[in-house]
């Protein structure tokens, strides 16, 4: 998966959560977005780790500021894989 | 013993040890004092040297708030916490309950001219003059708690509560020292904040405090890891957050892990005794009216599951200077094992609230044959033989279904068994027929809801089976990290009474 089809997937979820008119960007971060609370993080965690059939660990998700972020972790995981 | 000559003391001893890490910056107490120094002076140019004074803070994440708590303290008046983030209607409502005519703001976040007293901003403000601590003084701080009225209601705390709540705290922890690193985790408006910071400054220890605007419960993790923290204390409701994690999380510099605030799960907590090999864990229990904790229960975690009821571990015995009683509805005292209101009584418990509603019921009762007077918790709870507390939950949240007195409690565990330990959450409504049912929450359930009826009438009387059974993905919070009610029932109004 390149990082742009991670990157469109991601988007799709936090667009799911946050709404349909949030702008996301790799450099988005929780202070951009109001709805972006400790409720809804746990909740978009949960969902990127099944959409993409990956598992973080807590010092990863501790490590996470940006959508890029999540970005480098599935890459990063991906070439793990590979 | 006079507190604030105390801590003057532990200061000084302590002078160039780290009071404080905020925002990953340390503070030795040298520097601590020097800033309450500053604050001081600013107070004393705006009050003069009369004491007595109710002075607010808003409680921001730096230095300059908590000296201004202590310059107030040491200049014989009473704090009131304000929080930076709350609308101006209730920072206003509780200025003017509590007559403070001034406010200390280090960041000045909200505009000084909405708020209805003086700012005095410290930001940056230390100096050398020497402290100056005044013993006369009666009361320490004011918190506010919502009132049934609408209203914030004012708790305020004297200085002999507050001395009464440190004394039964430490000689409880005889083994905490001036080595060891706090982890305060709670609001500075709540109570539970006391014992983050109050307890390790008079130990002469270090408190960490949690930056704003981070997801609090991953910046614990954090801070818990990088400082090898030693005591901690949060809200269960955490611990939910961490839960899916568990695995991945191990503290060994980890002492104590004390909770409060919120119902403590067994089933919870013994998973996370796996990340604190080397703590013991506690449960807090108290009403803000007794100032921060008044009972508490200690226990490494092979003892603690003789401990618990309906889940739910036991809020343990009384500090040193409280008594307890468990009275029925005439303020009888019931026997040891049978449920009834938990009644506070000793040097913790308030005098009495800031302003009396009238529709306020009386906090009080006094016992005929002894005359001592009792502050009624609310709570419902019983005590075993051994002279061990069990919540059982709000005498509010009590319902009378079918004639069935039914505590939600009883009803979340029976559905944390047939569940899988889901968290759940049980309410009374009153459905579309016009009577008293009870609604279900359970985090990340994915049953078909008559399933899990028909598990519950294996476990239940009919009267506690839920008419409704909602699955939500995450519990919402309130400010003070237990779970909020109002946003539930709002969020899922359709589903509860559609």
């Amino acid at each position: 998966m390149s990082r742009q089809q991670i990157f469109d997937g991601i988007e799709a979820i936090a667009k799911k959560i946050f709404g349909d008119g949030t702008i996301i960007t790799e450099e988005t971060t929780s202070a951009d977005i109001e709805k972006w609370d400790s409720m809804n993080h746990v909740i978009l965690i949960a969902t990127i780790e099944k959409e993409f059939v990956v598992t973080f660990d807590i010092m990863e998700i501790i490590g996470i500021t940006k959508f890029g972020d999540f970005v480098d972790l599935i890459e990063k995981k991906q070439d793990q894989c590979k | 013993m006079n507190l604030w000559k105390k801590f003057d003391a532990s200061f000084k001893e302590n002078a160039s040890a780290n009071a404080f890490c905020i925002g990953g910056k340390f503070y030795s107490y040298n520097e601590f004092v020097e800033y309450i120094s500053g604050s001081q002076q600013l107070l004393q140019k705006n009050i003069g040297q009369s004491t007595g004074q109710t002075v607010g803070v808003i409680c921001n994440d730096t230095i300059e708030t908590f000296a201004a708590i202590f310059a107030i303290w040491f200049s014989g008046c009473c704090f009131v916490p304000l929080h930076p983030l709350h609308p101006t209607i209730v920072n206003n409502e509780k200025i003017e309950q509590s007559g403070a005519r001034f406010i200390f703001d280090s960041e000045m976040n909200q505009s000084p001219s909405d708020l209805q007293a003086k700012h005095i901003c410290n930001k940056e403000i230390k100096s050398t003059e020497p402290l100056i601590i005044t013993q006369e003084m009666e009361r320490a701080y004011i918190l506010f708690t919502s009132g049934s009225t609408g209203k914030p209601k004012g708790v305020p705390i004297n200085l002999k509560n507050l001395t009464a709540f440190a004394e039964g705290f430490l000689e409880l922890y005889p083994d905490l020292t001036s080595e060891d690193r706090f982890l305060q985790t709670y609001d500075l408006t709540s109570d539970a904040a006391f014992t983050g910071y109050l307890i390790p400054l008079f130990l002469g220890a270090t408190v960490y405090t949690i930056p704003s605007g981070s997801f609090k419960y991953l910046t614990i993790v954090k801070i818990l890891q990088e400082q090898q923290i030693t005591f901690t204390k949060f809200t269960p409701s955490i611990l939910n957050y961490l839960r899916p994690y568990f695995k991945s999380m191990r503290f060994d510099s980890l002492k104590h892990s004390h909770f409060g605030g919120e119902a403590l799960s067994y089933d919870l907590v013994a998973e996370w005794a796996k990340c604190v090999p080397n703590a013991e864990i506690s449960n807090g229990y108290g009403p803000t009216e007794t100032t921060v904790t008044c009972t508490i229960h200690r226990a490494n975690i092979d003892q603690l599951n003789e401990h618990v009821y309906n889940g739910i571990v036991s809020i343990g015995k009384p500090f040193k200077e409280v008594k307890i009683l468990i009275v029925d509805e005439n303020d009888r005292i019931v026997p040891d094992g049978e449920k009834g209101e938990l009644c506070i009584g000793g040097s913790q418990v308030m005098d009495g609230y800031l302003n009396v509603f009238h529709d306020d019921r009386n906090p009080f009762f006094v016992t005929e044959n002894t005359q001592e007077r009792y502050y009624r918790s609310g709570d419902l709870a019983f005590k075993n033989s051994q002279g061990d507390l069990f919540f059982c939950g709000r005498k509010d949240d009590q319902l009378k279904i079918s004639g069935y007195r039914v505590e939600p409690a009883e009803i979340e565990f029976a559905v944390g068994n047939v569940a899988n330990g889901l968290k759940s959450k049980a309410f009374g409504f009153r459905n579309k027929g016009g009577t008293e049912s009870i609604v279900v929450f359970i985090e990340k359930f994915d049953e078909e809801p008559e399933k899990l009826k028909d598990k519950l009438r294996t476990l239940l009387p009919s009267a506690l089976i839920p008419e409704k059974v909602i699955s939500i993905r995450q519990f919402p919070i309130n400010m003070n990290g237990k779970v909020d009610k109002s946003v539930l029932f709002e969020e899922y109004s359709t589903q509860i009474y559609g």
